[in-house]
């Protein structure tokens, strides 16, 4: 006797089978290859060194006992008496230098942007209260980021604004202040 | 098989005769079906593998590899490292000072003072990192600092910045500038040793009867002081620590005719036993001073006898090296207070001050303090 059903059951299984066939070649071949996507690697490096140079900066280079409590780091000082141009100086040699010594080795190419936020009590609210300035960059002026693929590093830094000689912005009071700086590979 | 041929058959049409039936043929809604499906999976699988063969780059685990190699050499004290503030040290708790014979203690190469300092650099364990006498292949350094099971090459550098700059041996093979390689650049601090410069004329005193002894006290409560961080110390044991004696004419006995005559040298230890009990003597020890800046150095041997005594015109330059000051095991139950370097000086020869004859370490002027410089480390990876 001729049935026809049995066509039907067939094919479900060949096609049951192809599924899990297909499921378990792909989950094969897949699971062992995950990583992060590759261009995040770039900005993962110039995030690192951008983090890097801050820290240096920020640590004074000695501490002498006749000295006080609180060593200044450089950082600190640039910011509280508008060094720019040794901010400047000193951030591009850090972030460009590398450690090679034969020839061959080049400097590496690297712009930025830095602005400092901080907190001016004296504009009551609604006002805005939380103010942002240019600070320095890479080529001495504030316009010198386009739309280059860039990362922002920060880190918070103390100043002791008290000194009215050499205190360019912000209130006359200890704070501390967030310095941002955009960097780019130019 | 599969059929259900033997179960009861389903009968379509009239009679029992087996007429040829049209449903054998799958029907219309099937097609759609499987055609949905068919689409559906080959979409997704297309997607899903486009998804996935970007990453398959080798050039991604060469990063990595960098990054985390980076991480270790500038975060990390390595392994054997002493606990952090513990003053009295050994020679193998510390990786910098494990010697040829005994290299296989040293697990992991890290460049950081303590677990609490990272991107500040100790001088010696740098010094310590690119011997390569002590490390002559490559493999000691990749189970130490690369890790991993594929034997990777690698290649790192070492600069601290500054007029001129200091460039440490690179440690690993040579690199193509033009290849593909991982690569990960960290700007660090490195922490270089202290010295003292001391002049002698302010502990001279015409009129007083004197012993002839001067000591320069390294007193280890005010050299690592708990408030300050530990970048900022002066670590004996770790550190090399210079004392150069300078205008030593100016503490001559004027009434005689003599130079001022140097008879011994000597390090002098105040420490605390595990009861608390405090307890002093005086540490064996082979000195080497060079005198008026002229070779040959002398040398002080304290127990087995006095050394070369000689004549001093004007400076007595000691540099004790990087552990020197680790105690030998006979001492290693006490704990460090103080150390006194000791001059013994003809008192015939000399008028030093009673009440001003000594020089502390770290609080007085001429003192050199241990200073952070930049420095780049750059690990690649192929």
């Amino acid at each position: 006797m001729v049935n026809d059903a049995g066509q039907l059951y067939t094919i479900e299984g060949v096609m049951a089978s192809a599924l899990i066939l297909t499921t378990v070649y792909l989950v094969l071949t897949t699971t062992t290859t995950f990583t992060p996507a590759e261009t995040h690697i770039y900005d993962l490096q110039l995030e690192q060194l951008g983090n890097d140079v801050l820290a240096v900066m920020d640590m004074a280079p000695t501490w002498n006992t006749t000295e006080s409590r609180y060593p200044k780091s450089p950082l600190e000082t640039y910011i509280e008496q508008n060094q720019a141009e040794y901010f400047r100086t000193n951030f591009s040699s850090y972030s460009t230098a590398t450690a090679g010594s034969l020839a061959g080795y080049r400097e590496d190419n690297i712009s930025f942007n830095a602005h400092i936020t901080y907190r001016d009590t004296t504009v009551l609210p609604p006002e805005h209260d939380i103010k942002d300035i240019y600070f320095s960059s890479s080529s001495g002026s504030d316009n010198n980021y386009q739309r280059e693929n860039a990362v922002k590093v920060s880190r918070w830094v103390n100043i002791n604004n008290t000194d009215d000689s050499h205190r360019w912005f912000g209130e006359k009071r200890n704070q501390t202040v967030l310095l941002e700086v955009l960097l780019w590979r130019s | 098989m599969g059929s259900r041929i033997g179960t009861e058959p389903r009968m379509r049409g009239a009679g029992h005769h087996p007429a040829p039936d049209e449903s054998g043929q799958l029907s219309i809604d099937f097609y759609i079906g499987l055609s949905i499906f068919l689409i559906t999976l080959i979409i997704a699988s297309t997607m899903i593998s486009g998804l996935l063969v970007g990453l398959q780059s080798k050039k991604i685990d060469y990063d990595a590899v960098a990054y985390r190699s980076g991480v270790i050499l500038v975060e990390d004290p390595g392994e054997p490292n002493t606990v952090f503030n513990y003053l009295t040290i050994n020679d193998s708790e510390e990786w910098e000072f494990i010697g040829i014979d005994q290299k296989r203690m040293v697990r992991r190469f890290g460049l950081s003072l303590y677990k609490s300092t990272p991107r500040t650099l100790s001088e010696q364990k740098i010094i310590s990192f690119t011997n390569q006498t002590r490390f002559p292949a490559l493999s000691e350094y990749r189970e130490r600092i690369i890790f991993g099971s594929y034997p990777y090459h690698f290649n790192i550098t070492l600069k601290v910045t500054g007029d001129p700059p200091i460039y440490y041996p690179p440690v690993g093979l040579p690199y193509d500038p033009n290849s593909t390689y991982g690569y990960i650049r960290r700007v660090v601090l490195v922490k270089n040793q202290s010295r003292a410069e001391v002049n002698m004329t302010p502990f001279f005193n015409n009129t007083t009867p004197n012993t002839g002894k001067f000591w320069v006290e390294l007193n280890y409560n005010s050299l690592m002081d708990p408030t300050r961080a530990p970048h900022y110390w002066i670590e004996p044991p770790k550190e090399d620590i210079t004392i150069n004696l300078y205008n030593i004419s100016q503490i001559r006995n004027q009434s005689q005719p003599n130079r001022v005559h140097l008879t011994n040298i000597t390090i002098e230890y105040y420490g605390r036993l595990w009861d608390q009990t405090e307890t002093w003597g005086e540490l064996p020890i082979d000195v080497t001073a060079l005198v008026d800046n002229t070779s040959p150095p002398v040398t002080f041997v304290w127990p087995s006898g006095p050394g070369d005594d000689c004549d001093v015109n004007s400076t007595i330059n000691i540099t004790f090296p990087a552990g020197y000051f680790i105690p030998p095991s006979a001492y290693a139950n006490i704990t460090l207070i103080r150390m006194n370097v000791t001059y013994y000086f003809d008192p015939a020869t000399v008028n030093i001050s009673t009440g001003n004859d000594h020089y502390d370490y770290l609080k007085e002027t001429g003192l050199s303090p241990p200073s952070l410089n930049p420095a780049i480390v750059e690990v690649r990876v192929w």
